[in-house]
């Protein structure tokens, strides 16, 4: 699996001649990021009579543009109006959200635009420097291992409901308990239903999303127009200025990007594992380690920067297990490698000595759509961040009716539309009661691949409930979990006891 | 749980000029039928990119040019063991003959025994084009201390050894438990959900042996090893080391237990258009001699020994004796207690 | 409100997430009383963690009633007019969805369109009639006509089909 620098310029050269197809695959990522419910999976499979019908190369590019852009604009609805676009741009709500409130609509868009794309880029280079060493990890991190990670993503619920723990934690736990239903991950009986076929295969994602968020914000949102003040006063008018001011922090917080994008590589890399674990881990991470955590929360550039860094790495992570063994990292990749089959290119570790065009290809693209996508996001940021200036009485409308119709698109039931309802009268009850929405989504998206991980990880242990601990890599992590929960305690009391003397 | 459709090219994109100009070939070649006058939808009971997807792919490839061009659009329903895609077809996808399921009969039949869902067969379904025969395989990975399937009983006797399979109402999974009671192994079962994450869990080590249909294995050989096969003979054994089966090894009678691939179509939809069902039947039945459905399948992976026609009869009987083993292991299958 | 007439802060709002999540519970725990262990475990611990929880919380509650501090009145904090606006919105989605499957998804979203920017008092002519025209209009092209995504059609739907010679 050696690669020479002639193969690599040759293979940036290919890439970028095929700037045709990639420019178009950013735009329509890019389109169905914003919109929650149009997921990249199920473009790319309304797509696939046109992508198999291209030539291979064209058509692997035009995929993983339009699924690297897709992992970028979740972030922008996020940011701008506190609806996250994807699963994965959850946790961008939590600061970036607040940064528009503050007047900083448009630095919060550059922030995370910056993050997605060099988090994306290094990562995507990255992978083609050390590409046989990461293809081992996936076969190393196994449901032990995974059971600790998720805990750390799990763990932000109580970071989240730091103002009042009791009732964060209350949000979390019911936000796990509706994630509980659903067959059963052993014997695949149903439970908790309601009789309802819909909820057989557990609590749909995309309905959720839009209810918590979406909706949910509609019915805040109708304060505004009762009360003018609520309205952010500078964000009328973009300015370059804004921008400029966006890069600058994006600078200032260089380091951040760089290590949450690695830290989403490594998660992308596990089957299995998506974008919205790596973003909460990295938000947790990133709050963990910081020296002012405090500011988290309240619009700080790296609560913006860590999980769009983050759901970006996982972009190039989830196509390694897929090139190297054959085994699709994600639904993405999965469909992507209907495509190559299709072609006849049979994936796996011969592919490298095969067909090394495409092995390596693919990362190259993946560069190459990162490097093409700078010149187009600047401006958007500029001219998206003029949606926060849309009257109430328009917007509230607008999202409800396209939002509603997204929780339709993804799996082309009724019953998703009533349950964005649902979830929207449950989330606004939540909002103004001060439990955290937040806790609840979490609950819901991490609740089934824990439960996932911890029954296989107990069935391999027999019933030993010591399976937990019984692998070294498995046993750093708990240590770094039990860290990651206590010093932010012990840093706390440590600074209270400062401030009082 | 996502859907999909073959549409767009007919749509003006511009860019499946291809499947156009073969579209309008067959059209212009005389099929004047009225049926099928517009494009069929097809409900997949498994998730997008598994097994059924790509073989309904290869398939409907050569189906396509029989049937006045038409194209086949699908969606995937994978919860439950794919209960939510049986019950949806059946309750919710008219019975016209131009909405079809195609599904893997051995696993789905053995849900439909342990779940009981909301239709009954064959009275609401019928199976009416079986595709291919692929028989349930026990495997490691390649640098397993155990080199055959000997040593896996003998451990199993000594202890409970853990065995990935895809789902716990599987062929796989049945063959397993049987095998282990004749011979008095303990194995212990962990459902991975799909076949590609029960693979991944052999190779790293997480289950020491793994229990799956033998096609996907194939694919990997070098990293996993076939170890024998639930069935009476072994059709791949180039491509398995010669692995023997279950019952020579052990002159147990295990009966044959392979995943099946078919078409299905309502029982209503035959009774209200016989001469619909007659054409699709006798269409698909000519896919077996295209060379472009054979090609499509070597490079989907699937070995081409593994394809074999099987009739509505043919496919009814497996079904029902799918349902009959799952009845026998329901203690061992079922969450009820 | 924490003045000198001894207000009593209403917190009965803070029960309702608590009770939906408790009731919540007491239903998953009835549909798996009778599956195997490893079909409920993880549920279970979740659900006993969430009572602890939940029980905290009303003691917590319980105190500050009991020392005049709050009463157990229920308010989301919004004045009635809002409120009514708000109540307004969720009925006009309710009728939405009912309306659906009959008018097909074009129509029914360009009179919800309009009727919630009616209802939020927008009077301005022109946007009401461009916005709750062009948006169906651009959904019906990009999602039902180019992707083929199976909405609930309609009368539109259908004519458009039969006059462009799209639906087959």
């Amino acid at each position: 699996m050696e690669l020479d620098l002639g193969t690599l310029a040759d293979l940036f050269a290919r890439s970028f001649s095929l700037w045709w197809v990639i420019i178009p695959g950013i735009a329509l990522g890019l389109a169905v990021g914003v919109l929650p419910g149009f997921s990249p999976q199920n473009t790319l499979i309304i797509l696939l009579p046109v992508t198999l019908a291209m030539d291979i190369e064209a058509a692997l590019a035009f995929m993983i543009a339009l699924y690297c852009a897709n992992h970028l604009s979740g972030g922008i609805p996020a940011i701008l109006v506190n609806i996250p676009g994807s699963g994965g741009a959850a946790a961008t709500t939590i600061d970036g959200y607040q940064m528009t409130k503050n007047g900083q609509a448009q630095q919060a868009l550059v922030l995370s635009f910056v993050a997605s794309v060099v988090g994306g880029l290094i990562t995507s280079v990255a992978v083609l420097a050390i590409l046989p060493w990461l293809a081992q990890l996936g076969l190393i991190l196994r449901s032990v291992e995974m059971v600790v990670i998720i805990l750390f993503g799990l763990t932000l619920i109580a970071v989240l409901a730091a103002k009042d723990m009791l009732k964060g934690l209350i949000g979390g736990a019911f936000g796990l308990m509706l994630g509980a239903i659903g067959t059963d991950q052993v014997y695949s009986t149903p439970r908790a239903t309601f009789g309802f076929l819909e909820l057989y295969d557990g609590l749909p994602l995309v309905p959720v999303l839009i209810g918590l968020f979406a909706v949910s914000e509609c019915l805040v949102m109708l304060e505004e127009k009762f009360s003018p003040k609520a309205i952010p006063s500078k964000a009328q008018r973009p300015q370059w200025a804004d921008t400029l001011d966006g890069l600058r922090m994006s600078l200032k917080y260089w380091w951040q990007i760089v290590w949450t994008g690695f830290l989403g590589l490594v998660i992308g890399v596990i089957p299995g594992a998506g974008a919205y674990i790596a973003s909460f881990v990295a938000y947790q991470q990133s709050r963990l380690f910081s020296k002012t955590p405090e500011k988290y929360g309240t619009g700080f550039p790296p609560g913006v920067i860590a999980p769009e860094s983050a759901n970006n790495g996982v972009t190039s992570g989830t196509l390694v297990p897929t090139m190297a063994i054959g085994i699709p990292g994600g639904s993405t990749a999965a469909v992507m490698l209907i495509v190559l089959q299709y072609q006849g290119i049979t994936v796996g570790p011969r592919l490298f000595q095969d067909n090394p065009n495409v092995a390596y290809g693919v990362f190259v693209m993946m560069t190459v759509a990162y490097i093409l996508m700078i010149p187009l996001i600047l401006p958007l940021a500029r001219y998206a961040s003029k949606v926060v200036t849309v009257p109430v009485h328009i917007i509230v409308p607008l999202i409800l009716g396209l939002t509603v119709v997204g929780a339709f698109a993804d799996r082309e039931y009724i019953f998703d539309m009533a349950l964005a309802l649902v979830f929207g009268v449950i989330g606004y009850i939540a909002v103004k009661t001060n439990y955290h929405v937040t806790s609840i989504l979490i609950g819901v998206l991490l609740g089934p691949i824990f439960e996932r991980y911890l029954l296989r990880a107990l069935r391999i242990g027999q019933g030993d409930i010591m399976v937990l601990f019984s692998s070294p890599i498995a046993n750093v992590l708990w240590g770094l979990l039990v860290i990651s929960v206590v010093y932010p305690l012990w840093r706390e009391r440590r600074l209270a006891r400062a401030a009082a003397p | 749980m996502t859907s999909g459709n073959s549409n767009i090219t007919r749509r003006g994109l511009g860019l499946g000029a291809a499947a156009l100009a073969t579209a309008g070939l067959a059209r212009g070649a005389g099929a004047q039928a009225a049926f099928p006058s517009r494009n069929f939808r097809v409900v997949i009971p498994t998730g997008q990119g598994g097994g059924a997807d790509r073989l309904a792919r290869s398939f409907d490839d050569g189906w396509t040019k029989l049937l006045n061009g038409r194209q086949f659009e699908y969606e995937f329903f994978a919860g439950a063991s794919g209960q939510v895609g049986y019950e949806l077809f059946v309750q919710r996808r008219e019975a016209d003959a131009y909405n079809l399921l195609f599904g893997n009969m051995g696993p789905e039949m053995i849900m439909y025994a342990l779940q009981r869902p909301r239709f009954r067969f064959p009275e609401d379904l019928a199976y009416f084009c079986r595709i291919d025969i692929d028989d349930s395989a026990i495997f490691v990975r390649e640098n397993s201390p155990m080199r055959r399937v000997e040593d896996v009983i003998a451990e199993a006797k000594r202890r409970p050894v853990n065995v990935a399979v895809s789902r716990i109402p599987h062929p796989a999974s049945i063959g397993m438990l049987a095998l282990g009671q004749a011979q008095g192994a303990r194995f212990n079962l962990i459902p991975y959900g799909g076949g590609s994450p029960t693979m991944v869990a052999v190779m790293n080590g997480e289950a020491e042996v793994g229990a799956l249909p033998v096609s996907g294995l194939t694919a990997q050989a070098g990293r996993l090893r076939v170890l024998s096969l639930f069935a009476s003979e072994n059709i791949v054994a180039e491509l398995t080391n010669n692995a023997p089966t279950v019952n020579q090894v052990f002159g147990t009678r295990i009966p044959d237990l392979y995943s099946s691939r078919s078409w299905a179509i309502h029982t209503r939809a035959i009774e209200r258009f016989p001469d619909r069902f007659r054409r699709l039947e006798e269409t698909a039945q000519r896919v077996f001699e295209d060379q472009d459905f054979l090609n499509a399948l070597e490079r989907a992976g699937q070995p081409r020994q593994t394809v074999r026609f099987g009739n509505r009869e043919l496919c009814t009987r497996y079904a029902l004796d799918m349902i009959e083993l799952a009845n026998r292991f329901r203690q061992e299958l079922s969450a009820q207690r | 409100m924490d003045g000198p007439g001894k207000a009593r802060k209403p917190v009965g709002q803070e029960l309702i997430i608590p009770a939906l999540a408790v009731g919540f519970t007491l239903y998953y725990f009835w549909t798996v009383q009778e599956l195997a262990w490893e079909a409920k475990a993880n549920g279970v611990v979740i659900g006993l963690l969430l009572f602890g929880l939940v029980a905290i919380l009303l003691v917590r509650l319980g105190v500050r009633v009991a020392r005049g501090e709050a009463s157990l009145r229920v308010t989301l904090g919004g004045d009635w007019e809002t409120d009514r606006v708000r109540l307004g919105l969720i009925g006009l989605m309710v009728a939405f969805l009912v309306a659906l499957p009959f008018l097909g998804t074009t129509i029914t979203l360009a009179l919800m369109l309009f009727a919630g920017m009616w209802l939020l008092g927008g009077r301005h002519w022109p946007t009401l009639i461009g916005v709750s025209v062009i948006t169906p209009l651009f959904v019906w092209a990009t999602l039902i006509v180019g992707l083929g995504t199976r909405f609930p059609v309609g009368p539109f739907e259908q004519a458009m089909a039969a006059l462009l010679g799209l639906g087959d």
